[in-house]
């Protein structure tokens, strides 16, 4: 496409260039609607720069393939740049092992993130760079980690990486991980970005000129097309090119026909369907097939399906890849360069239903090998094909692999899939439909999707009551405490999970009388019954020993939480350190990112802030990566604590305000509690008096909504600094000595020397 | 009259944005020197461009005229 009038955006581009080329590099963003010459934009200071700097582009697919395969496409493009020879082939051991792309793996991340830091180092040391990233809305969440942390590393390199959007798709998207990338890079004033608009009229008029190699255009032709248009770059591509395909221009002419007599097209659609009437049969028919089996198609299917001879297959390919109109992918895939293109063409196919059928069948047979990535492709042509049984397999067989991944949002799709299936089905199976609610219901719960959660828990129990599934119901009742416990309503927790702890003792089921345990244990700590608390948990811990069940580093971890509230310091840690060991052999992503943030608690109770700040970004790490965002917003209101304690006020209130909407959204009154406690901190500490009182009552409307007996503590002793500071001793020693009477029952040992400390300055 | 006022321009971007749009009037407001909890009448201006500026890169440029629209509208 021509690069028509973007001086304004070009010199801005060089501008970040220079000033990477003098060693300080940053990540720009170009947003823009689809076709408005974002990636035009890039290619062009890359072309003027191609002599001086080593330019790298790559571009995100919208099919899901490996993660960080924007970054890994090029290495051969960059290898040759880095000292330390083996640092490429490093990257490709660390990422094409099969276990590590293919799961989760907790320290990967930290492994490739310093290779790609490294590498680009080297690079920069040897000559400047500039690394541009097309589609980045359609990034996966461990690229969009990497950019995050790119960001950051290259500010003294001399790197410019330049990522393009599309900022129109992101309004249906709320709470994609692209805004939530947007959002990270804002929290950390990072946000650099360049908004591409749509043409002018002279804009249009120059296009055209340009296009046509002419000195002038009648003004009525430009006119037109701005109207159809809209001045929209990518639109004046394909309209001028499909005149030139009709022949109704041609270049260094002006029209060759009649101003009057030229068709302008009044859509994008138009232009397509005007551009498949000239196409050989053959190859729309072969655009018709691709199109069903979505934006990206394997290749071994279409040719399945078109039953052509393979010199004649790859002759049109060839041809539709000459004509615009796809692109390969990789070794299998080939894609629509332009998705409304193959919207378009979908919608003129007959006999849908019968072709999905065909693409799943032959995907099956074709793919048996790597059949676990095609998942969630296969329930999606059975379920358009109206196959119900098989959608339903094959969806729920996507949401497990999705769950295993921690892709919460996909799992959730998935299994709603595989359910809706099985209610179209005529013959439902019940005992696998309360199943894939339970499963649901606990993705849900892993998502802080609350309410759907237990919506989904008690479908599935209602079901496995009718069929009498005792094992089932204990799950479902322990799914149910988990929920209430989330939610902090704690005498609805403690019921389910002892109604699950009768039941599972009646069975003799060793395992859910373990779960129960750790339940009970859970609550007893929350209500600051901490005898009754280590109790409960010893029982869990020695069962969940001898099975070798993966609840033992959940058990861990909440011992560790209640010698922490009995005020010990080091045996915490230890028991925390046991349960990060044990969470990640089992690849327990919410319980991994519960140890760390509560391993950063130790640590702020140490005063140690820049160790606690450590330990919570490893949970915001795990949290944004697995999608936990109870665990995102309570890292970053514990982060604002240790910030605030560190002098950084600024950047303490910017944390709260992040975490703010995420728990409020989730109405997680215990992480509310938490941040409003630390808005009162921060104001504390400037001086804002009134403002700390205002957001000390607010926590402790929310600490009491919870019934947490520590927050509640820890709460009043600040209301009580607070008075202190403002010289109303009297306010508060009355707070400080029923708070001392608590802190002694609970036997809560920190919290009593912090009282005591604050009785001295009142006496 | 100014928590009101923060309360409609966070109802204007969480319309968008969802609970992001919360933390960007925050955010925007900081950046400002503006008290998130205590926007004046006099602030809206500056902010209603601060968050259509934002908003541009969120949500594009339709959403970015109607938000400053939006809120630019509060003053009257």
């Amino acid at each position: 496409m021509k690069l028509i009038d973007r001086k304004k955006e070009i010199e801005a581009l060089e501008n970040y260039f220079a000033n990477a080329r003098d060693g300080s590099g940053k990540l720009v963003l170009l947003s823009g609607e689809v076709g408005v010459g974002k990636a035009a934009l890039a290619f062009e200071l890359m072309k003027r720069h191609e002599k001086d700097a080593l330019c790298i582009y790559t571009s995100v697919q919208k099919t899901k393939t490996i993660p960080y395969a924007p970054f890994l496409n090029n290495i051969d493009e960059w290898k040759g740049y880095v000292k330390t020879l083996d640092l490429p082939d490093r990257l490709r051991r660390e990422l094409f092992s099969t276990t590590s792309i293919s799961e989760f793996n907790v320290g990967l991340q930290e492994r490739v993130f310093a290779l790609f830091e490294q590498a680009f180092k080297e690079i920069s040391e040897n000559r400047a760079m500039i690394f541009f990233i097309d589609n980045i809305h359609w990034a996966d969440t461990g690229t969009l980690a990497l950019l995050s942390h790119m960001a950051e590393s290259i500010k003294n390199m001399r790197v410019l990486i330049i990522g393009a959007y599309t900022s129109n798709v992101l309004q249906n998207d709320k709470f994609s991980d692209f805004t939530e990338f947007l959002t990270g890079l804002m929290m950390k004033d990072m946000l650099t970005s360049i908004h591409v608009e749509n043409f002018w009229r002279e804009d249009v008029a120059e296009f055209i000129r340009t296009f046509l190699d002419v000195e002038s255009i009648d003004n009525a032709f430009v006119e037109k097309m701005q109207k159809a248009s809209g001045g929209n770059p990518l639109f004046l591509d394909y309209a001028m090119d499909l005149f030139i395909k009709e022949k109704v221009v041609r270049r260094r002419k002006r029209l060759v026909i009649s101003l009057y007599e030229i068709n302008i097209p009044s859509s994008f659609e138009e232009i397509i369907t005007r551009m498949l009437n000239l196409l050989p049969k053959k190859a729309t028919t072969i655009l018709r097939y691709a199109s069903v089996q979505g934006t990206t198609f394997l290749m071994d299917v279409l040719k399945g399906q078109l039953k052509m001879r393979e010199e004649e297959f790859r002759r049109y390919i060839s041809l539709l890849e000459k004509e615009g109109m796809i692109y390969p992918v990789d070794e299998e895939r080939y894609g629509f360069i332009h998705n409304r293109a193959r919207d378009i063409i979908y919608e003129t196919c007959v006999k849908k239903k019968e072709l999905h059928r065909e693409i799943a069948d032959l995907i099956e047979i074709l793919h048996e090998k790597d059949i676990n990535t095609h998942y969630l492709e296969l329930a999606d042509h059975y379920f358009k094909a109206g196959a119900w049984k098989w959608a339903s397999r094959y969806a729920a067989k996507a949401g497990d692999e999705n769950l295993k991944l921690y892709s919460l949002g996909d799992a959730i799709f998935a299994y709603n899939m595989a359910l809706t299936a099985q209610k179209m089905e005529k013959e439902e199976d019940t005992t696998s439909t309360g199943k894939l609610l339970l499963l649901l219901g606990n993705t849900y719960l892993l998502s802080g999707r609350w309410e759907e959660a237990s919506a989904s828990v008690h479908e599935a129990i209602d079901i496995f009551e009718k069929e009498g599934d005792t094992a089932f119901i204990i799950n479902a009742y322990i799914a149910l405490g988990d929920i209430e416990r989330e939610r902090s309503n704690l005498n609805e927790a403690s019921d389910w999970y002892q109604k699950a702890m009768d039941l599972a003792r009646e069975e003799l089921d060793n395992r859910a009388i373990a779960k129960a345990a750790r339940g009970l244990g859970y609550i007893s700590w929350r209500w600051g019954n901490y005898e009754s608390a280590l109790s409960m948990l010893a029982e869990a811990e020695k069962i969940s020993k001898e099975l070798k069940d993966p609840i033992y580093g959940i058990v861990m971890v909440d011992t560790g939480n209640v010698h922490s509230a009995l005020g010990d310091l080091k045996t915490p840690r230890k028991y925390y350190l046991k349960g990060v060991e044990a969470l990640q052999e089992s690849r327990n992503l919410w319980d991994l990112a519960r140890a760390y943030n509560n391993l950063g608690d130790s640590y702020l109770q140490a005063k140690e802030w820049d160790m606690a700040l450590e330990f919570f970004e490893k949970c915001s790490e795990i949290a944004k990566k697995a999608g936990l965002n109870n665990f995102f917003g309570w890292s970053l209101f514990n982060s604002a604590e240790a910030l605030n304690a560190k002098g950084d006020l600024d950047a303490a209130l910017t944390y709260l305000d992040r975490a703010l909407p995420i728990l409020e959204a989730m109405k997680d009154i215990n992480g509310l509690s938490g941040v409003y406690r630390d808005y009162g901190l921060v104001h504390l500490k400037n001086g804002d008096f009134k403002k700390a009182e205002t957001n000390l009552l607010k926590a402790m409307k929310y600490a009491k909504e919870a019934d947490n007996t520590d927050m509640i503590l820890d709460t009043k002793t600040d209301m009580a600094e607070l008075y202190i500071k403002k010289g109303e001793k009297e306010k508060a020693k009355e707070i400080l000595q029923p708070a001392m009477q608590s802190a002694k029952e609970m036997d809560a040992r920190k919290r009593l020397e912090r009282i005591e400390e604050l009785l001295k300055k009142v006496k | 009259m100014s928590r009101e006022l923060t309360k409609k321009i966070q109802e204007i971007m969480s319309a968008e944005m969802g609970h992001i749009g919360v933390f960007i009037v925050s955010k925007q407001c900081r950046d400002l020197g503006v008290d998130p909890e205590d926007i004046e009448p006099e602030d809206l201006n500056d902010l209603a461009k601060a968050l259509g500026k934002v908003m541009l890169t969120f949500g594009g440029s339709e959403k970015a005229r109607k938000v400053e629209r939006e809120i630019k509208k509060l003053a009257n």
